[in-house]
């Protein structure tokens, strides 16, 4: 048996309530790692061509790695996985740090699987070993917080050895934004997951236990962890005192801004002159009370904040992140940091997606700005750019489908075609664009149209190297070898999020470093290469997937705004995207023809 | 080309480099013809021995500990440090920073 793992998938079927442990296959996770690769497998050996996003038989897989829980540096995280995304009608996926992921494989398990749909609402308890589904009408309703501390007082283990994940009223309510939160501030956020959770009637996980894995080889992971802690520990990123862990993520917004690629007003605008006024600056100086970090992280970036007083106060909450603050601030042209610390307090309340509540926000407010929504349909809101209350009550509204809200729950492409003006929803097949205008930074625009889950910026992450300079400097305006750094990105993102552990770990380690961790925990034999190529078997899998379901070359592009209107001002004006002069060559790399992996490539991967 | 051979050139601080310098933006009034190379001379000169040890050698060092923007543009897409300036420059000098 391979180290670093606990030996057992927990099965659940909510229609039947019967609960079954399952072995992995040992050859599976030596091809697909674990976390998301592994949640994949999973979902691909049950696919049908013809699921529907609430169908019973939409798996729902949360899935831990082999790095999960083995007092490897960042080792807090797992990944979520539905077979189909109700926003996207992709493969749903999302990554969430926090401690649940560990404690998932101290309560005994590397992954659970749930089927089905529980005629009453249900939760999931799993304690040191020890699985059960528990009726629990009375919890149905209540916001992520307040469900949090009732399920740790149910539960009476240690409740710093607890952890819980759960929805709240937006994932009951089907939003098709709603998010699965964990530890009331960690999010797997993106692609509608929440809403999956909330048509089977699952409202929350509860885990806990004391189970430790064992690795392979204890001494060689010891000097691999020792080698990865100084690399993490001595980078001006992130370090004690480096930028992430004194700023936190926020840091972005004034240097993502300086280089005029910081989208404002539903991308109208890629630059934001009030952008100092919500930057991380500002948040150290004037609403920060503390950091935190996830489990087994020595980079904590995450930030304890409040608003002490005033229309948005909020007494203690955590965050935002940067991505945060551009969705709620500068894309809704809304600058009072206040406000989106609220809004983005509500979003974790509610188990919302900040970046996709920004951005459908952002699409309504300019569909009113063009009067393509009718007065009528507003009902009396008042929804404006620049206004930050009106972006505060959307969040809301969108929960609980109040109003305008049932729009708003739609996510922005839903909403645009409801409204027939498709072109002002800024997505990539129905997933809402990140904190990065694709105009002015090549690489991630063709990250934003290739990715599988739609518009995404941390699959194949190629900001470091375009913006930051890491681990070496790409003009972000040229597209020479950007559609090898993004593939580069997407693969080694894949294995990342396999482990499963923290992307901003490649701040400072590579894939020498990742190897050599994950042979010391396994036993497998790894090294660079072959650690890249399950990273390129994983990212084809969940292409195939989405050929499968229809997707092809046609879902690989940008909204038309970022291919041809340039950037009106600020310090990139006049750019535009290239995506379109990109992807052919990206696909010749790829061994895909029109976006579809060929019969040779996936035969070669062991796909097929 | 600003009056008298003197040019102004906005200079923009951000994270760490903000508090050393203790403000976030400031103009400065430069000869004409001043590279960044000049630019960087003059701010260790003005901020003293804080700056000077945070800054390090950004032309030089293998991991510099500080970047350079030009109306948006890192210098080495420029004409390195020494890119020149001119007057109603923005130049935004960037430490060593991640986020996601």
């Amino acid at each position: 048996m391979l180290g670093g793992y606990a030996g057992k998938i927990l099965d659940v079927d909510l229609e039947t309530g019967e609960l079954k442990d399952k072995m992995p296959d040992e050859e599976i996770l030596r091809r697909y790692i674990g976390g998301k690769g592994l949640g994949l497998k999973l979902i691909y050996d049950e696919f049908r061509d013809d699921m529907q996003p609430f169908d019973p038989d939409n798996l729902l897989v949360f899935s831990t790695g082999p790095a999960t829980g083995a007092r490897v540096p960042t080792s807090g995280r797992f990944h979520v996985l539905t077979s189909k995304s109700p926003l996207t009608g992709a493969v749903g996926s999302g990554n969430s740090g926090g401690k649940w992921g560990p404690y998932l494989k101290f309560a005994g398990y590397d992954a659970i699987v749930i089927r089905g749909i529980s005629e009453k609402p249900v939760y999931l308890t799993i304690i040191d070993g020890k699985a059960e589904l528990v009726e629990a009408p009375e919890i149905w309703g209540m916001t992520v917080p307040a469900v949090t501390e009732e399920l740790l007082n149910r539960a009476g283990t240690d409740p710093k050895k607890t952890s819980i994940a759960c929805i709240g009223p937006a994932g009951e309510n089907l939003s098709l934004i709603s998010c699965i939160m964990n530890d009331e501030y960690r999010a797997a956020g993106r692609t509608g997951s929440g809403a999956v959770m909330g048509s089977k009637k699952l409202k929350a996980i509860v885990v806990s236990g004391n189970q430790r894995q064992k690795s392979a080889n204890p001494e060689m992971l010891a000097e691999k962890v020792a080698e990865s802690m100084s690399l993490i520990r001595e980078n001006p990123v992130t370090g004690p005192k480096g930028g992430l862990h004194v700023y936190g993520t926020a840091v972005l917004v004034n240097i993502v801004n300086a280089h005029g690629a910081y989208s404002s007003r539903n991308f109208q605008q890629s630059y934001f002159p009030e952008a100092d006024e919500q930057s991380g600056e500002k948040l150290a100086e004037s609403y920060l009370t503390g950091t935190t970090g996830c489990w087994g992280c020595p980079i904590v970036c995450g930030r304890k904040s409040f608003v002490p007083d005033g229309p948005f106060s909020v007494k203690y909450t955590e965050g935002p992140e940067y991505e945060t603050i551009f969705a709620l601030g500068s894309n809704c042209g809304v600058k009072e940091l206040d406000a989106v610390i609220k809004a983005n307090h509500f979003c974790n309340e509610f188990g919302i997606d900040t970046i996709s509540m920004g951005g459908t926000i952002a699409c309504a407010m300019e569909l009113v700005e063009k009067g393509k929504i009718p007065e009528e349909k507003l009902l009396g809101f008042n929804l404006r750019f620049g206004d930050p209350g009106a972006m505060v009550e959307c969040v809301w509204r969108a929960a609980y489908k109040a109003g305008f809200g049932a729009d708003l729950a739609l996510g922005s492409r839903k909403l645009a075609e409801k409204y027939q003006a498709p072109e002002y929803a800024i997505n990539v097949k129905g997933m809402e664009l990140p904190a990065y205008d694709p105009r002015p930074i090549q690489g991630i625009g063709l990250e934003y149209a290739t990715s599988n889950r739609g518009g995404d910026h941390v699959y194949g992450y190629t900001i470091p190297s375009e913006l930051l300079g890491i681990p070496e400097k790409r003009d972000p305006y040229s597209t020479e070898g950007k559609p090898e750094w993004t593939i580069f990105m997407q693969d080694l993102g894949s294995v990342i999020n396999s482990s499963v552990i923290c992307l901003f770990t490649s701040f400072a380690l590579g894939l020498p470093q990742y190897a050599g961790i994950l042979q010391a925990i396994t036993g497998m034999e790894l090294d660079p290469e072959k650690l890249l190529k399950i990273g390129e078997r994983i990212t084809n899998l969940e292409r195939h997937m989405n050929n499968r379901y229809g997707f092809n070359r046609v879902q690989d592009a940008l909204p038309k705004r970022l291919t041809a209107e340039p950037t009106p001002a600020g310090p990139s004006r006049g750019q535009v995207s290239h995506v379109p002069e990109m992807i052919d060559k990206y696909y010749e790399l790829r061994g895909w023809i029109d976006g579809v992996p060929t019969e040779e490539k996936l035969k070669e991967l062991g796909i097929a | 080309m600003g009056n008298n051979g003197k040019m102004k050139i906005n200079v923009k601080f951000l994270a760490s480099i903000r508090e050393i310098a203790g403000a976030h933006e400031m103009q400065f009034e430069l000869n004409s013809g001043y590279t960044v190379k000049d630019l960087l001379e003059f701010l260790e000169l003005r901020f003293g021995a804080e700056f000077k040890e945070a800054a390090g050698k950004p032309f030089e060092d293998e991991n510099p500990r500080l970047r350079f923007l030009v109306n948006g543009r890192d210098i080495d897409f420029l004409r390195g440090p020494g890119t020149e300036l001119k007057e109603g420059d923005l130049v935004v000098l960037i430490p060593p920073v991640g986020g996601g």
